[in-house]
Formats: structure tokens, C-alpha cells, sequence
């Protein structure tokens, strides 16, 4: 899938767990520091990930999972498991 | 099942409660979960004759003393079993929180001389560091699934799959359980200090707190409850679990928190126990899916969200913020606070339907009294703990001289019994998913930079926040420019270390010393209920 297009979709996703206009996301943007995700937050939008793109979020992914920061984190980790 | 019922059956320990539970529910299914896409159900029956067959497997080992069995892992039915075989035969289980480092880990261990760890499969990688930290565990058993019993350098991995099928066949199990024989150790922070406390609670103590509660008359459909809380907590294990099975209910094992928004419309509970954030969450979202929706009865897209069948909530952990619980009350969906402490096994003090009052905590749970002294919510019952393991001063202090618990909260009751807090004596900051962190321990972390002279965690905003003093003389005799930057990078590099829950997320500079108290700690504000 084109990265572009993934990231649209990730984008779609934060949209729904911040209080921010889709032009203040971007590649770079933090997700708990620019978008105020909690932690509860941050999990359930890596099950949205999971389910958006039809991949599976194992228990050995989780630890590098929940270290991701920005779009560009979520981006490279769903290509890795698409791929 | 009612009060009288338990008295009838002789329910005092988790043996003789598993058996009546097996005997009266039989092939109810008492623990349902997801594996992969199928939905698999184990009945009250195949968890008397599993949690058997650990109790024998220890049996077998033919220890002098019981062991002391820590466990790492997700909710499942496989944990569930191993804890009841576990201390059904006698031994002692040690739940430890699943996301900790492998030295945290290893601390615990220690602290509660820990022989024997039940752990799942994608823990295994870590047992070599394990084996040669804490050399006094000698039994290592694989919790997940279909695994088999192999070797991994001079450990040996059980299988508990195994266990059940190799031990399936054998004598009842009779060996002695009092009401105050140890089964759990649980760890928590209790009212004060920078390291964690083991707190010892008994067989009696936790059944009690199971039957702390009349329930209100039911009819015979088969109930359905999520469990999402992390199992390792009194919450889950002893209340959500265990009074799940009081009642013959099927819990339905929330696998992970990814999953839970799709699992609550799998599984169309008709209860279930979450933290205020999570109840947080999905009203943010269900309010942001009626704003692209309008049209839609916000009610039933509520509702729907949870699965449709919600006939309650209990809150648990921390205080739900009045706005949300008047929307989830308002879709038909009541929400129910309680309290308690993991040092009474851990219930104290419910609301429940036809018995609450706004913003109180509940009356105090049937078997338990309360009181307020020096404005300290203070609690006597037999679900109290046997104390902090190996810690006489600490277990001291946890109790008045007349043999009260003390909760380090301030609070008062009216004068229809409900309990109201006001504060808080112990210095613990209380996150919205219930967890409780002392700011010493983080503060202990951030010393380990040098260039802090003095600094002060607590809540801000909802956020855990560091106040720090820099040691500008130290900056400059070692020419940092940037003292501040310096800090702050420290300050992140110390949040790796910690789970994210505990992150600092906040940090303040202030350029003069703070104010101390006679004794010359450092001030702290006392912080509001």
C-alpha cells in the first residue's frame, strides 16, 4: 500500500482519539506529547491499526508497539507487517 | 449463589469454593476467550478437574514447605486454572505485573522468595537472565496452550497442558486449608514508601470478600461478564473472577486491550469492571462517532457499542468524573463506584443498584466495619491481610494500636452509612486506569541524574509531573551550558526505564530550593479527593 495512503488512514484513526485539525498531523507529529493520547487511548488505537489494516498485533510486537511516538513509527511498523 | 448457601456448603477456602462452584454450575461454561477467531468455552466441571491436576502435579513434588509460585501472563483460562491449582493444594501465588522489566521482575521475586514460575510462551526468551538472577526457582511452567515440555539450557519447562492430562487421574485433594492459610501475594505500594510491599492475603480473607455482598435476585439465563483488568490485581482476580463464579456467570476474557472495544460486541455482557479512563474513552468516541452520525438515537449507538446487553457497570481503581457517569447513566447503563485496597482482599466499600449515593464510594461491604479516626478511613474484617511478607514494621504500621487497617485515606460517612473521601494521607498519586504510583519511587530514579539537587513528583492536570531544582554550580564546574536540556534528557532516558504509565510527562524548572518541613523533607500539598 502506498505510504501515502497509509498514512491517510492513520491519520483518520488519531482523528478519532484527539481534539486537532487534520492538518496538524503529520509524519513527525508526537502522539502523546502533540496529540494528549493516554495510555488507554494509544492501545485502542493500535487495535483500530490492527483492524484497519487486517494485520495481527502479536505480544512480542507489543513491546516495540507501545514505544512507537509519531505516524511515521505507526507507518514503518504496519509496513513491516504487511509486508 | 447467597450467604446462606456458603454457610451450608462449608465455602471457607478456594478448595472447598471451587468444588461447590463445580457442583452447583457443572457444565455452565464459567470461562469463555477467543482463540484466534473461534470462541471456546470451558466449563465450571473441566476447571475443578484442571486446577485438580496442578494441585497434584505439586502434590507430587513432595516439597517440605509450600512453594511460592510466582505467575506472569495475560487473563486466560489456562492462569485462572493454574491459580486454583496452585493454592488448592496449599502452595502460595505470587501475580506479577506482566509489563515489568525482567529485573523488576526479579526484585519481586526475591522479595517474596519466589521457587516456581508459571509464565506464557512469549515470556520464555527471558528465563535465562530469570534462571541466573533468581537461582531459587526451580520450576518453570509454560501457562500458553498446546505447548510441550522442553529443555532450554539446564531448565527444565513444564507444559501445563501437560500437567492437566498427565495428573487428570488421581486421589481428591486433602490437604489442610484454614481460613487464614496464606494463598496470594499480591505487591502494591501501599499507603507510603518507594518500593513496592508484598501483601500476604489468605484463603478465608479473599472467599470472604467473594460473599461480601448479598446479590439481588436473578433469574436463571446465563450471564455473561467481560473481564479487562489485569489479572495480577485483587480487582480482577478475587472480585471480578471470583464473585463472576459466585454467581455461575461465564467471564469472557478480554485477551487485550486492543481487542476490547470489538470484544465487548462479542461477547454482549451484561457487566463488566473498568477504570475511569477506560469508561473515558469510549464516551469520547461515542460522542465523536454521534458527531459524524446525528441522525443516529445516541442512546442505542451507545449501547450498542458495549454490545447491547449492559445492565450495569462498576467503576473501580479511582473516582469517575461526574459528567461521565451522568452519560453512561443517561444510555441506560448505571455505573457503580466502589473501593478498596489490595491489603483487604480488596473490596471495602460498594454502590450497587438499588444502594448508592453521588460522588460517595458506597456503604461499607457486609462482614467489614468502618470507622473514621483522626479523619483516617480505617476498616476492620476478616478479609484483612496477614500482613506485609517479611516486613513486621511495615505490617505495624499499617495497623492501629486497637487492630484496624489503616487506608491512608481521609474521608467521612454520613448518616446513612455512605462513605465520602476527601483526601488523601499517603502520598500516591492515583492515575485514571486506577493505577497507584508513588512519587518517591520516580523521584529515587530522577536523582540518578546529577544535575538535579532536589526535585518533587506529583499529579498535575492528570498528568505526572516533575518539579525539579537544577544544581546550576554542578553544570557549570562540569560546563553543561544547557542545564535545563541536560534535565530534561535525563528525565526521558529515566522513563524507559519505567512503564509508560509511570512516564513523567510534564517538567517544571524552578530556580530556588523547596520549602521543608521540620523533619527536612521536602513539602508536599496534600492532595485532594
Amino acid at each position: 500500500m502506498a505510504d501515502i495512503k497509509i498514512f491517510n488512514e492513520i491519520r483518520d484513526i488519531l482523528l478519532n482519539y484527539a481534539e486537532v485539525e487534520p492538518e496538524e498531523i503529520n509524519r513527525e507529529t508526537d502522539l502523546i506529547e502533540d496529540l494528549g493520547l493516554d495510555s488507554f487511548s494509544f492501545i485502542s488505537m493500535l487495535g483500530d491499526v490492527e483492524e484497519t489494516f487486517s494485520i495481527s498485533i502479536s505480544e512480542e510486537d507489543m513491546e516495540e508497539a507501545t514505544h512507537m511516538i509519531t505516524p511515521g513509527d505507526i507507518i514503518r511498523f504496519v509496513e513491516k507487517k504487511v509486508a | 449463589m447467597k450467604m446462606q448457601e456458603k454457610i451450608d456448603r462449608g465455602i471457607r477456602d478456594f478448595r472447598t469454593f471451587l468444588n461447590a462452584i463445580a457442583d452447583k454450575y457443572g457444565d455452565t461454561p464459567a470461562v469463555r476467550e477467543m482463540h484466534g477467531k473461534e470462541i471456546v468455552d470451558r466449563t465450571y466441571n473441566q476447571l475443578k478437574r484442571d486446577a485438580d491436576a496442578v494441585s497434584r502435579f505439586f502434590l507430587a513434588q513432595e516439597n517440605a514447605e509450600p512453594m511460592h509460585v510466582a505467575a506472569i501472563g495475560a487473563t486466560s483460562y489456562q492462569y485462572i486454572a493454574a491459580y486454583y491449582g496452585t493454592v488448592n493444594a496449599a502452595q502460595v501465588i505470587v501475580p506479577t505485573e506482566a509489563q515489568l522489566s525482567t529485573e523488576s521482575q526479579c526484585d519481586l521475586f526475591h522479595m517474596a522468595d519466589v521457587n516456581g514460575l508459571f509464565f506464557d510462551k512469549h515470556f520464555e526468551e527471558r528465563l535465562p537472565e530469570i534462571h541466573e538472577k533468581c537461582p531459587d526457582i526451580r520450576l518453570f511452567i509454560c501457562l500458553t496452550e498446546g505447548e510441550e515440555s522442553h529443555d532450554m539450557g539446564d531448565i527444565h519447562i513444564y507444559s501445563l497442558s501437560e500437567i492437566e492430562k498427565e495428573y487428570a487421574v488421581g486421589d481428591d485433594i486433602t490437604v489442610p486449608l484454614e481460613h487464614d492459610t496464606m494463598s496470594t501475594i499480591l505487591f502494591t505500594s501501599g499507603t507510603t514508601s518507594a518500593q513496592p510491599k508484598a501483601v500476604m492475603l489468605s484463603h478465608g480473607g479473599i472467599i470472604d470478600n467473594i460473599f461480601s455482598g448479598e446479590l439481588a435476585e436473578r433469574d436463571s439465563t446465563n450471564y455473561v461478564k467481560l473481564i479487562a483488568l489485569p489479572i495480577h490485581h485483587a480487582l480482577s482476580f478475587n472480585t471480578d473472577i471470583g464473585m463472576g463464579f459466585r454467581n455461575g456467570d461465564t467471564v469472557f476474557v478480554n485477551d487485550s486491550m486492543l481487542h476490547l472495544a470489538r470484544n465487548f460486541k462479542i461477547a454482549k455482557p451484561y457487566t463488566a469492571i473498568l477504570v475511569p479512563m477506560v469508561f473515558e474513552n469510549f464516551y469520547h468516541k461515542i460522542m465523536k462517532a454521534h458527531e459524524m452520525h446525528p441522525e443516529m438515537d445516541l442512546k442505542t449507538m451507545a449501547r450498542e457499542a458495549f454490545g447491547g446487553e449492559i445492565e450495569v457497570f462498576y467503576c473501580g481503581g479511582a473516582h469517575l468524573r461526574a459528567e461521565i457517569a451522568d452519560a453512561f447513566e443517561s444510555w441506560g447503563m448505571p455505573v457503580f463506584e466502589g473501593y478498596g485496597m489490595t491489603e483487604c482482599s480488596p473490596r471495602v466499600a460498594a454502590n450497587m443498584p438499588g444502594r448508592f449515593r453521588r460522588d460517595s464510594i458506597g456503604k461499607v461491604v457486609d462482614n467489614a466495619e468502618v470507622r473514621i479516626k483522626d479523619s483516617e478511613l480505617q476498616v476492620k474484617s476478616p478479609s484483612v491481610m496477614l500482613g506485609y511478607y517479611k516486613n513486621p514494621e511495615a505490617t505495624k504500621a499499617a495497623f492501629t494500636e486497637d487492630g484496624w487497617l489503616r487506608s491512608g485515606d481521609i474521608g467521612y460517612i454520613d448518616e446513612d452509612g455512605y462513605i465520602f473521601l476527601q483526601g488523601r494521607i499517603k502520598n500516591l498519586i492515583i492515575l485514571s486506569n486506577g493505577e497507584n504510583v508513588s512519587p518517591e519511587e520516580i523521584e529515587t530514579k530522577l536523582y540518578d541524574c546529577t544535575f538535579i539537587k532536589e526535585c518533587l513528583v506529583y499529579e498535575e492536570d492528570g498528568k505526572i509531573t516533575a518539579e525539579i531544582f537544577p544544581d546550576t554550580e554542578y553544570a557549570e564546574m562540569h560546563e553543561v551550558s544547557d542545564v535545563e536540556k541536560e534535565i530534561s534528557a535525563a528525565v526521558k532516558a529515566a522513563n524507559k526505564t519505567m512503564p509508560t504509565t509511570k512516564s513523567v510527562r510534564n517538567v517544571k524548572f524552578r530556580y530556588e530550593p523547596f520549602e521543608r518541613t521540620a523533619t527536612n523533607k521536602i513539602k508536599r500539598a496534600r492532595k485532594a479527593a
